[in-house]
């Protein structure tokens, strides 16, 4: 019996000592979920602009094609890293003054993932055009100076064709859009 | 004379695990942190970043803990399941619960990383046998645009030990 008492009396304190001896622990957890949606915004900084054809300053001479470089696209996109967007334009079934095509430059600033221009395009043919390319990831920045500078020029193309006083007011759209 | 049989010491060793069992800390945790993060976040308009930083709210997340010993430590650490390398996890404790003596740590945000780090621990007026309510809050920074579009997750694990 005294054998007996004392196995048990050596077990239990084996097991207490095991049991406070060891850190006990247990564990809970719980996720932490970030979910970043795909991103596609742009605006335009600058205002309505105006070009106007003026007489050139020697009799005989073609008029000068006005042009302007005041406004700046600026745009945020976040895409996976296989996906490209571009920038297109379109001019919603305006058109420009009599004898004149109207042109536009979209410049971007050379920063990581704000696309190429895709050279100047007119608003002659079949729209939208693509005006920057290969946009990625980025944020362009906002205000002046930031994004792709806008360059419109208004070119006398037949100037047989002008009428004096003829104004037409056209609305410029520029969608950002991923490339399929 | 009395002897103690075969079966009466088996039962005797089974009460003992069972008493020894019952003494072990339980921590439970309940809610989840989920942030959508989207053109809404912008610092701006078209052309600005994104906001970098972001807070779970304060009554989102807690903490309770029962069967408490005298003294004990809560770790924390984060398992990535799809985490970006740019994004960087936070926690602070918002409330010490129903604690007797306020509990010493987690004040302030401190850096959550993949292995264990010392989260709080019971004061010095020493430990209620259970604490519940145990407010925390979450934090994450350094997202932007660079960050890929995609579902991330990473799950947060809070370890209590018996400091005996």
């Amino acid at each position: 019996m005294k054998k007996q008492k004392s196995l048990i009396l050596s077990v239990s304190f084996l097991f207490l000592f095991a049991a406070t001896a060891s850190a006990q622990t247990d564990t809970a957890e719980h996720d932490v979920t970030m979910q970043v949606d795909p991103i596609a915004v742009l605006d335009i900084h600058g205002t309505d602009i105006t070009l106007t054809v003026e007489a050139p300053a020697i009799g005989g001479e073609t008029p000068s094609n006005p042009q302007n470089d005041t406004c700046w696209l600026q745009y945020t996109s976040t895409v996976g890293s296989d996906l490209t967007r571009s920038i297109n334009v379109n001019w919603a079934g305006d058109t420009a003054p009599s004898g004149c095509i109207l042109w536009i430059t979209a410049t971007p600033s050379g920063n990581l993932n704000e696309g190429a221009s895709a050279g100047a395009q007119s608003f002659e043919a079949v729209l939208p055009k693509n005006v920057i390319t290969g946009i990625g990831s980025c944020a362009t920045g906002i205000g002046f100076g930031n994004g792709a500078n806008l360059f419109y020029t208004l070119a006398v193309d037949t100037m047989t064709s002008l009428v004096a006083g003829e104004s037409n007011t056209a609305t410029v759209t520029y969608t950002l859009l991923d490339d399929s | 004379m009395k002897t103690i049989t075969n079966q009466k010491f088996w039962v005797l060793l089974c009460v003992l695990f069972f008493a020894i069992g019952s003494w072990a800390q339980i921590i439970t945790v309940t809610g989840n942190w989920i942030q959508i993060i989207d053109s809404s976040n912008l610092q701006g308009p078209a052309g600005s970043d994104l906001n970098p930083s972001y807070e779970s709210a304060i009554d989102e997340i807690y903490i309770d803990l029962e069967e408490l010993p005298s003294d004990w430590e809560v770790d924390v650490k984060k398992f990535d399941e799809n985490w970006d390398p740019n994004l960087n996890l936070y926690i602070q404790k918002i409330s010490d619960g129903t604690a007797g003596t306020p509990l010493e740590g987690g004040e302030g945000y401190q850096l959550v990383t993949d292995s264990d780090q010392f989260f709080f621990e019971p004061g010095s007026g020493g430990s209620d046998l259970a604490i519940n309510g145990i407010y925390i809050q979450l934090k994450v920074d350094g997202v932007s645009v660079q960050i890929p579009p995609d579902i991330y997750i990473t799950k947060v694990y809070y370890t209590i030990i018996a400091n005996n």
